[in-house]
């Protein structure tokens, strides 16, 4: 029954991609096999991931009304389906429900039809699953029988174990959706000097996932084209997605803010506030570095520059944050950037940039203390190397072979950031894109990566920010096995442990009905 | 004038050496301590400052520096201004944020051991009346005091001028100046004046600082050393209730960390930043934090008044440039084997309860 329960959270989400599904599908279908006993939890895994690519749209009572309906219809369906009476019978009647709906037209009844059809083929998509993780634990459970070679005892524990496997993979699952849906909808997301940069391309992966989202940098012009463009890329994603609903209440607003002037900041907050009533996530992105050479070849201008927007910006974004989220009920999240230097090894040639990035993760630190008890979680999230001007500034041509190997576009890292800081649960967490596997993978392929960026003279190879965008958009679309399977190493574990648990168990009985005597 | 003067400053050939240690051997009454306080002009009488300087520091350092490679060029052309010379007591010290707290008893104690100093302030009349306190005890020619806002380059690069004025060269350039605007309260509710106000005198004037300080130093034969002064929340360790602070503080080492690497990559040899920590002392900018049991308690069992920090920091700091050494050093007042020591005897044997303040 607990899983039917989680079906009935998840379906909704589902209604709108189906080709997603299918292309999952076919995954879980063989990792049901793969993963034994646990088909049930890994279920639930490949859901989630596709969750968070999209969620379902809830703004504005309307919506919300059409929500209740679709949830309405589906429990129905489901629950007749489950008895297996009449799936026939539920559609008719499920048809003649919505046409009871006062504002009845041709259209939309049609429309409905065509809705009601998603449902239905989610439903047995959901079935289907269901039946095949059972017949995966099925198959792992006749192993079990084989392997005990008809001892009684044995049987039962094997029984035993399954049922515990089944018990504490739906709960696992469960726990996982329900929190998922208890958190969905779309984000009200604020991102600080986003108009170019790593900002800009977070603020459109916010965007294209159905955020709300306020983009917040020093020149009102550059605000002003960002947001143009922005809504031009939403355009373009609305075409090519295949989650077309969810993008629907997607906004981009911004203001003009210079995040080391207390006014503008407040400013900043109090608009997003005016905007979209809460902020869920903040993001003090805003860094700058002048160049790459020695402390002494910085003007006074550089240096305060430098200081005001990475460091006295932070705190004040961060301090304004923290009021506005402990006023919430929802509470919220924020991260700050982290940048060279953060780790404390040192940054010749940008020591002003280090230093500030340094302080920060300190700040990080003694917030985590602070705001224990509250509702507002701090995070940091380190993009690694960016191919920024931020970076570009000061590279050397030696530096810029380097760049090859490491470096990444704005767009491919958050893309792989943004779906994590959306799900953030808690405090104190590094969402970071380098992580070990990665740096691991550019180092074992630097051979390939030689011309990746830069050719040998230090030209760029790579494509302006534009073209760049039409080809992204069109991958975008296509599935990420890896973004997923870093999302959810938690769970993972958690699942492999428990798995490994049983295991052993039943490993351990049988060795022990081996010496009768013991 | 200023020609003279500067060859008096550097006493280093070694017949004044010599000179000087047999001088002091001569005069065993100096090396009392009465004598430490003696008023002395050093810039104007060469061998009332050679005595000084001997009567401080024994004759032994005196003859230490006979085996020194002294390589001195007359003052008198501009073409020595790079070549290297040994650093000799007595030292010329700059120490900003000087009139109170911590850089005053460093630029007390400074004074004590023979030194020159330069202090400065935000404040025209702090610094007006630190230099008058200071020159009642130690005489009008070693100590001297100017205005200096560290987070504006005019007034940093005003300083420097007034250092190459008054002392010409510095040997020992202090960045102490450092505020915690006098809050401890969690972030949500700071004053954003509060918020800025730390952060750029304790990051921003730091930098500007230490980049004057490297500039001026980079040019002087005699080179420098450059002290910055960590603060709670340099290790990295959270610090609730000045997260502001403790973020500038840890940037402060940060900061040092990359110059040192900075001044490698440049093959500076006569220019060297160090770390300087000072752990805790009872100064405003920590008492006005004491509100908490738990601050208490740890003030009481940590902390240390100005002066015995400063009698610590001083010969330590003083020893860097008398043996020539060019390695960066971290110079702790507090080190980890005395602060838990410190706590095992209070929980052990009740030490320090209720020392500064009182505890319930």
């Amino acid at each position: 029954m607990a899983v039917m329960i989680t079906k009935l959270h998840i379906s909704p989400q589902n209604l709108d991609k189906l080709s997603f599904e299918e292309h999952k599908r076919s995954r879980s279908l063989g990792r049901g096999f793969l993963s034994s006993g646990f088909g049930v939890h890994k279920k639930r895994y490949a859901l989630c991931v596709q969750q968070c690519r999209s969620f379902k749209t809830k703004d504005g009572g309307g919506v919300e009304e059409k929500q209740k309906e679709k949830y309405e219809i589906l429990k129905e369906n489901q629950s007749k389906s489950k008895k297996g009476s009449g799936f026939w019978t539920s559609l008719k009647k499920t048809v003649s429900w919505v046409g009871t709906l006062p504002s009845q037209s041709n259209e939309e009844h049609r429309e409905a039809v065509a809705r009601l059809e998603e449902v239905f083929s989610s439903a047995a998509l959901q079935i289907g699953r269901y039946i095949v993780t059972m017949m995966s634990t099925g198959v792992v459970l006749a192993v079990g029988f084989q392997l005990s070679g008809g001892d009684s005892q044995m049987n039962t524990l094997i029984w035993y174990s399954w049922l515990g496997g089944i018990i504490i993979g739906t709960m696992i699952g469960a726990n996982m959706v329900l929190d998922e849906h208890c958190r969905a909808g779309p984000r009200n997301v604020v991102i600080t000097g986003s108009t170019r940069g790593l900002g800009k391309a977070l603020a459109r992966e916010f965007l294209l996932s159905g955020d709300h989202v306020v983009v917040a940098s020093r020149s009102p012009e550059s605000v002003d084209t960002t947001i143009r463009e922005l809504e031009e890329n939403l355009k373009e994603g609305m075409i090519t997605a295949s989650n077309r609903t969810s993008l629907a209440h997607a906004k981009v607003v911004g203001i003009a803010c210079d995040v080391c002037e207390p006014s503008d900041v407040q400013k900043l907050a109090n608009f997003a506030l005016k905007e979209f009533g809460s902020i869920d996530i903040w993001i003090n992105n805003a860094g700058t570095n002048k160049g790459f050479r020695p402390l002494l070849q910085f003007t006074d201008e550089d240096i305060k520059q430098i200081v005001s927007t990475n460091l006295v910006g932070s705190i004040l974004c961060t301090q304004e944050a923290m009021r506005m989220m402990m006023n919430q009920p929802k509470g919220g999240h924020i991260f700050n950037m982290d940048g060279a230097g953060s780790g404390g090894s040192s940054t010749p040639l940008t020591a002003v940039y280090g230093s500030t990035k340094c302080g920060l993760r300190q700040l990080q630190a003694s917030l985590l203390k602070e705001c224990k008890r509250s509702k507002v979680g701090i995070h940091t999230a380190s993009p690694g190397m960016v191919l920024t001007d931020l970076l570009l500034s000061g590279s050397t041509l030696k530096n810029k072979q380097m760049f090859n190997i490491i470096c990444e576009l704005p767009e491919t890292v958050a893309r792989t950031l943004v779906p994590r800081m959306r799900v953030v649960k808690g405090t104190g967490k590094a969402i970071s894109y380098l992580t070990p596997p990665r740096i691991l993978l550019a180092l074992v392929t630097a051979w390939l990566r030689r011309g990746r960026w830069f050719d040998d003279q230090g030209r760029a190879l790579y494509a302006a920010e534009a073209d760049r965008l039409r080809n992204w958009a069109e991958n975008r679309a296509q599935f990420s096995f890896t973004d997923a399977m870093e999302m959810y190493t938690e769970n993972t574990w958690v699942s492999v442990f428990s798995l490994s648990v049983v295991c052993a168990f039943i490993i351990l009985s049988s060795t022990s009905s081996t010496f009768p005597g013991t | 004038m200023a020609i003279p003067c500067a060859s008096l400053h550097f006493p280093s050939s070694s017949s004044l050496l010599l000179k000087a240690s047999s001088f002091s051997s001569q005069f065993p009454p100096l090396l009392s301590p009465s004598h430490l306080f003696l008023t002395v002009c050093s810039r104007q009488t060469p061998t009332k400052s050679t005595n000084a300087r001997n009567s401080n520091y024994t004759n032994n350092t005196g003859i230490a520096y006979l085996n020194y490679p002294v390589v001195v060029k007359a003052q008198t052309s501009s073409s020595s201004a790079l070549s290297r010379e040994p650093m000799l007591p007595p030292f010329n010290v700059l120490i900003t944020g000087s009139t109170k707290g911590i850089g005053y008893a460093l630029a007390k104690e400074f004074l004590k051991a023979g030194d020159n100093v330069i202090i400065c302030s935000r404040s025209a009349e702090r610094v007006e009346s630190a230099v008058q306190r200071l020159r009642e005890e130690f005489g009008e020619q070693r100590v001297w005091g100017t205005k200096c806002d560290v987070r504006e380059g005019k007034d940093v690069k005003d300083l420097v001028a007034f250092a190459q004025e008054s002392l010409k060269y510095i040997d020992i350039w202090i960045n102490n100046a450092g505020s915690n605007a006098y809050s401890y309260k969690p972030l949500a509710e700071a004053s954003d004046e509060d918020l800025i106000e730390v952060v750029t005198t304790n990051t921003l004037g730091l930098m500007i600082c230490c980049r004057e300080a490297i500039k001026m130093t980079l040019n002087q034969p005699r080179g420098g050393h450059i002290f910055n002064i960590d603060g709670a929340g340099s290790d990295g360790r959270p610090t609730p209730r000045f997260a502001a602070y403790g973020a500038t503080k840890r940037s402060v080492v940060h900061l040092t960390k990359s110059l040192q690497a900075e001044l490698r990559m440049q093959d500076v040899q006569n220019v060297v930043v160090h770390n300087l920590s000072p752990g805790m002392v009872t100064t405003d900018l920590l008492m006005s934090g004491a509100t908490t049991k738990q601050a208490k308690f740890f003030i009481n069992v940590l902390a240390e008044p100005a002066e015995v920090v400063a009698e610590y920091l001083v010969p330590n700091i003083r020893s860097i440039p008398a043996n020539g050494s060019a390695k960066p050093t971290y110079i702790r007042f507090l080190t980890g084997v005395k602060a838990y020591s410190q706590i095992f005897s209070r929980f052990a044997f009740g030490a320090r309860r209720n020392r500064y303040l009182l505890e319930d």
